[in-house]
């Protein structure tokens, strides 16, 4: 990237001084006079009929000022599959399943409202295995969803059984990937309002205020002007808030319409881990066709997700990983099969890369057991086979830019990757592995369209508001979007006020998710300061006297002066301009407004094959580990990780991201896992049990940025912060069997997991 | 009797109040205080989230009784800084990357203060376990420990510069 | 959480009292870190609730050579890591203590509070145990002082009579020789409960064991003193092999469960190698704690 003022600079976070004392605003933070606070009452049972529900006594309890059940909440909503209610009235599906709500003037008493509430249930047989779940005779969860088939997604490109028979070999291995939580450090939280001309105010955690919105409005059947949206600071999402897809949301919103006060609802930290979605367990077989130096020919990747009793995100996750499956290589013969099973479980949703972690997950291990049983160097097979700028994938993505090769490349030199596989040490093992993801997405079947907005005020004192469709939700956007806009128009960052999330004062757009916020929200940004550059660099033309056709070539910005280039004292500040623009007869004022529709396709609705995404960004991960063969603790002693970015407008920033993922990767590869007991129940539902790494964990984590220059993206930007959860869990896998000889390939790989492999690997002899 | 009057200073300021016995540091600081700068995240003291000095020492106060912090001196996120001055351990969270979202960096910046009070010259490790309480889900801790340590250095005289 | 009545007494005597008003209904209140939560998830319904803390002379340390470690129920972990005394003479305590929790765990958890759990994984039992600790125990008869793999009845179970009150620990100076030390195997660095601990004190002579201590952690319903490990290697030459062998009588003695944390065949398989390592570390002959 060229040299620029504030774009590629490592600037502090523009909202790190309100998070750093305290001042920062999250919705959980925040209380409205008069407000009544509101509990969910949840299933016990897996699966059951509901009889009947008493609410009499519950009523009856002081400070209880209104109780709710599945007949207030008559509301269909979904994700791509319709098949939930806030509040059921015919049946529980999972453990945890909303069947009433309270709302009370403080959170004990509704509490102890909940206990006063009868439900009389009567159980059904439950299934709580996806495998399980298909076979006949299942239970059947949802009416009309035969083998509790929620969804399939399929690809069918080029002719795989020709690649294999075309194959040196064919290798058919089994993966499975584990449930994990997304942990939000704000719990999930919303505060509905309604005012008395019918509209309603909805403040929530959102990652997508405008498709919260859409989501309410439609369930509600009102329109959507009645409805206002607002989001503060979030405190992480990772998916989990991409849209309003909760009982909590609907049972706030009719309990504060029905008593006409606020009603908050806060989840507690176990309802926000069994309901709040996790990442789908996905059971996986890959069967790769290879020639005898590690050419891959042909992939056929079959996947069974258990999306849980409700379908949310379910689909898309399998969609979305049968898509990427198709997308990192250049083989061009791939068949995927996926499905989506109900199981009487809480459900999953999205989190941080949709499916592609798992299925990178399947693959990449796969990769690197092949090299390892063709005694080929799995970094050289990778680098043989990877894609480069300009190639047309198997699943259709056109890669208008591609650091692939560089990434690799980078971090082998960062772990020393040759010379460690040269001179290997007792019980110490590396791994390779690589990835890729879109930036934003157009997923199919869906709305053609993938878009962000930007609207831009110029104030009198040469400041700027920036409203922007995006959520900052701890990513950073904000200072990008800050960073462009300061780029753009000539003047400094912190002159740039970055305002989001209200949905009636910010333009429309899809929110925070898909790592669209740099490259999609970013190009809105970009457009809409571009467009307000032009009006001052024509208002100062007409103040200086200057032609208008000449105003690019002798007119420039720096420092917010607008000066002529032969003479750099002549000028105006900014401030100047707009009050010269304004102040006077037929004046105008200097604002712009930017909409970006993201450049890329629906996939095709039979083959499944399109360039869903108007970029890709791809990344490495090289990892050393030293395995303690008696216990089987698997340390980590290094992680080298790089990410083509296409430009890095923030380096800090993307590197923070970076190591961020790393952390969340290594809990993914090595302890973190959802653990469920025979009744559906999640039982580490708590810290304690669910494991996150802490600091004396963390290994050294050394980031490389590559800039490979996207021709669409805002100076030349792509997506970061789901690509960088991708690779940990394979190089990690990879690095154990190089360290000790054993493959482990269901995640975590937990010491228990790699203890109990080597000693069946010494039993054999 | 299920009420106790308390007397607790907060911030430097005495504050008197009357709580039912059950309630928690955290939900008098949040609640009857305004102060909702120190965040509630598992209400079960296993993330580090509500950090607060009582009495100079990090405590988790979603787990400390009301009662029980009765006559103690509290300090919360909110003390650190004055008007248009940052604390050097809040100048160097800012600076150095270690700030995403932003939930746990009061319990962060104050675990890092009981810290630096006792130890003003800590290891890398030291900086570890100070905030192996500490959860959080954004940064991986990197530049936490990184911003921990620039700020003992500062905090020592040793480097003046600012970011 | 319920709420309750509280207490702040100023003498033993005032909470020996009402702990037997309060019968069953009376908790007493130490760091809270256990019973906070125990209240909050409504495992524990107290109708009042005893705080120990304006009690003089429960949070003391104090050695002599002769009487040995006295410590207060009531001392901090926090106060443990920076006791002289035990730092020099009790190192696997302080050893345990640093691997508990986390500072803001440390800095209001008790000594007395975490036995008095009484959770069969506690990292301070198998360091106390190692040392013969004794309970020294108020109530409403006459102060009584039971060793301390007495006081543990069962999962989170402990033998105190109606209106009695843990009040010190008295740990006597273990021999001169003596080394050892506490192995926690856990997932994590910080934060967790072991999946098994080991603690083992040696003292060897001439190239034989002459005192072996082996507690294990986190593999029975208590935490358990390896009687059969430590008198099979008392009296054995000091050798890989006997030291092997001990481990396999340590794992004889113990029987862990499944649960979402560990297997029991895995928790076998790390007593297995802990008590190897832990004894091996113990005699090798540059090694100290610090």
């Amino acid at each position: 990237m060229k040299e620029f003022d504030f774009v590629g600079k490592d600037i502090p976070r523009v909202d790190a001084i309100d998070k750093a004392t305290g001042n920062a605003k999250f919705t959980v933070d925040l209380s409205f006079p008069n407000m009544l606070h509101a509990k969910l009452l949840r299933s016990p049972l897996p699966h059951a009929k509901i009889l009947n529900i008493d609410t009499r006594r519950a009523e009856k309890l002081a400070g209880v000022k209104a109780v709710i059940t599945g007949k207030d909440t008559p509301y269909v909503f979904g994700v791509s599959h319709f098949d939930q209610t806030p509040l059921q009235t015919e049946k529980v599906r999972h453990v945890g399943d909303a069947v009433a709500a309270v709302a009370a003037i403080d959170v004990d008493i509704a509490e102890e409202a909940l206990r006063l509430i009868r439900v009389d249930y009567e159980p059904l047989p439950a299934v709580f295995d996806a495998v399980e779940a298909m076979k006949p005779g299942a239970p059947i969860i949802h009416e009309g969803k035969e083998r509790n088939i929620a969804a399939h997604a399929s690809y069918d490109l080029g002719d795989v059984e020709e690649a294999f028979k075309k194959s040196d070999h064919v290798f058919e291995d089994h993966f499975e990937t584990q449930r994990v939580a997304h942990v939000c450090p704000e719990p999930h939280n919303c505060i509905a309002v309604w005012d008395s001309s019918g509209k309603l105010t909805f403040y929530y955690c959102s990652q997508a205020p405008d498709l919260t919105r859409l989501q309410l409005a439609k369930a509600f059947g009102i329109p959507e002007s009645k409805v206002r949206v607002f989001t503060h600071n979030v405190g992480g999402g990772f998916g989990s808030r991409a849209t309003s897809k909760f009982s909590m949301d609907f049972a706030a919103i009719v309990l504060a319409k029905k008593t006409g006060r606020p009603v908050k609802i806060e989840y507690t930290r176990d309802e926000e881990f069994a309901y709040s979605t996790f990442r789908n367990k996905f059971i996986m077989d890959v069967k790769t066709g290879v020639t005898k130096d590690g050419m891959i020919l042909g992939r056929q990747v079959t996947t069974i997700s258990d999306t849980g009793a409700y379908c949310d995100y379910g689909p898309v996750n399998v969609n979305v990983g049968g898509a990427m499956a198709g997308t990192l290589y250049r083989f061009m013969n791939y068949k995927f099969d996926g499905y989506s099973v109900y199981t009487n479980l809480p459900y999953g949703g999205a989190m941080r890369g949709l499916g592609n972690p798992n299925v990178h997950y399947a693959m990449e291990t796969q990769i690197s057991m092949i090299a390892d049983r063709l005694g080929i160097d799995p970094l050289d097979m990778r680098l043989k086979n990877a894609v480069h700028t300009g190639d047309e994938t198997a699943s259709g993505a056109i890669l208008k830019s591609c650091g692939l090769t560089e990434c690799l490349e980078a971090v082998a030199e960062k772990i020393g990757w040759r010379e460690k596989r040269a001179n290997p040490k007792p019980n110490r093992g590396i791994g390779i592995a690589c990835g890729v993801h879109f930036t934003g997405v157009r997923l199919s079947p869906g709305i053609d369209a993938d878009f962000a907005g930007a609207n831009l005020i110029v104030n009198d004192d040469g400041s700027i508001n920036l409203a922007t469709s995006c959520t900052e939700i701890g990513s950073g956007s904000n200072t990008v979007y800050a960073q462009m806009a300061a780029e753009v128009l000539g003047i400094e960052p912190n002159k740039i006020n970055v305002v989001f999330g209200d949905t009636e004062n910010c333009p429309m757009g899809w929110g925070s998710r898909a790592s669209r916020n740099t490259a999609v929200g970013g190009m809105a940004v970009k457009l809409a300061a571009e467009d307000a550059r032009k009006q001052i660099l024509n208002a100062a033309a007409e103040k200086m006297g200057i032609p208008p056709d000449n105003v690019d070539m002798e007119l420039d910005i720096k420092k917010g002066m607008v000066y002529a280039k032969g003479t750099p004292s002549r000028g105006m500040t900014i401030a100047d301009v707009v009050k010269f623009n304004r102040y006077r007869k037929d004046g105008q004022a200097i604002m712009a407004k930017a909409h970006w529709d993201a450049p890329s396709e629906l996939a095709d609705k039979v083959t499944g094959r399109g360039n869903f995404s108007s970029a890709f960004s791809f990344g490495a991960k090289a990892i050393e580990v030293e395995v303690d063969p008696g216990t089987g603790k698997v340390n980590v002693l290094k992680v080298a990780a790089s990410q083509d970015v296409g430009a890095a407008i923030n380096p800090l920033g993307i590197n923070c991201q970076i190591e961020g993922a790393v952390h969340m990767g290594l809990g993914y590869a090595l302890t973190e896992e959802l653990v469920l007991d025979q009744k559906g129940k999640v039982v580490n539902d708590h810290l304690i049990d669910y494991k996150i790494l802490t600091p004396l964990d963390m290994p050294p984590i050394e980031s490389v940025i590559v800039e490979s220059n996207d021709p669409i993206g805002p100076f030349g930007a792509k997506g970061v912060g789901e690509m960088a959860t991708i690779g940990t869990p394979e190089a990690i896998s990879a690095a154990v069997h190089d360290a000790v000889g054993v493959w482990v390939t269901d995640l975590p790989v937990t010491s228990e997991k790699v203890w109990m492999a080597l000693k069946k690997k010494t039993e054999r002899g | 009797m299920k009420k106790s009057q308390i007397k607790i200073k907060v911030n430097g300021e005495w504050h008197e109040l009357t709580v039912p016995n059950k309630k928690t540091l955290l939900e008098v600081i949040r609640e009857d205080l305004n102060l909702t700068g120190t965040k509630k995240l598992c209400n079960t003291g296993e993330c580090g989230s509500c950090t607060v000095l009582m009495d100079g020492m990090a405590v988790n106060s979603c787990i400390v009784l009301a009662v029980d912090a009765n006559g103690k001196e509290i300090t919360t996120i909110e003390s650190l800084s004055q008007i248009g001055k940052l604390h050097p351990i809040q100048e160097e969270f800012v600076a150095r990357g270690a700030i995403q979202c932003g939930f746990c960096t009061p319990g962060m910046i104050l675990s890092a203060k009981a810290l630096l009070d006792q130890n003003p010259n800590p290891t890398e490790l030291e900086v570890k376990k100070a905030i192996s309480g500490n959860f959080c889900r954004c940064t991986g801790y990197v530049r936490i420990v990184n911003a921990i340590l620039s700020a003992a250095e500062r905090l020592r005289g040793e480097n003046d510069e600012r970011i | 959480m319920e709420n309750f009545e509280y207490f702040e007494p100023k003498t033993l005597k005032e909470a020996v009292h009402l702990l037997v008003k309060y019968k069953q209904g009376a908790r007493l209140l130490a760091g809270g870190t256990d019973l906070m939560n125990e209240m909050k998830g409504g495992y524990v319904k107290p109708k009042c609730l005893i705080n120990l803390k304006k009690i003089k002379g429960l949070d003391k340390i104090s050695y002599s050579k002769k009487e040995g470690l006295s410590i207060g129920s009531l001392v901090t972990w926090t106060n443990i890591l920076s006791s002289k005394p035990i730092y020099q003479y009790f190192p696997i305590l302080r050893e345990a203590a640093s691997l508990i929790g986390c500072p803001q765990i440390r800095n209001v958890g008790t000594i007395g509070g975490n036995i008095c759990h009484a959770s069969p994984s506690a990292d301070s039992a198998p360091a106390l145990m190692i040392y013969e600790a004794q309970c020294v125990i108020a109530g409403p008869g006459r102060e009584r002082i039971i060793p301390i793999e007495e006081i543990f009845a069962g999962v989170q179970k402990i033998s105190l009579k109606k209106g009695e009150i843990l009040t010190r620990f008295r740990l006597p100076t273990p021999d001169t020789g003596s080394k050892g030390c506490y192995l926690k195997f856990s997932p994590r660095r910080a934060m967790d409960l072991p999946i098994v601990g080991v603690a083992v004190l040696v003292r060897t002579s001439d190239g034989t064991f002459q005192d072996v201590k082996i507690t294990l952690g986190a593999v029975a319903p208590t935490p358990i003193r390896a009687r059969r490990a430590e008198s099979f290697l008392c009296g054995k030459p000091v050798n890989d092999e006997s030291i092997r062998k001990a481990a396999g009588e340590a794992v004889m003695e113990s029987k862990p469960i499944t649960d979402v944390r560990a297997s029991r065949d895995y928790r076998l398989g790390l007593v297995n190698e802990l008590t190897y390592r832990a004894i091996t570390l113990s005699i090798s002959k540059n090694f100290t704690l610090e």
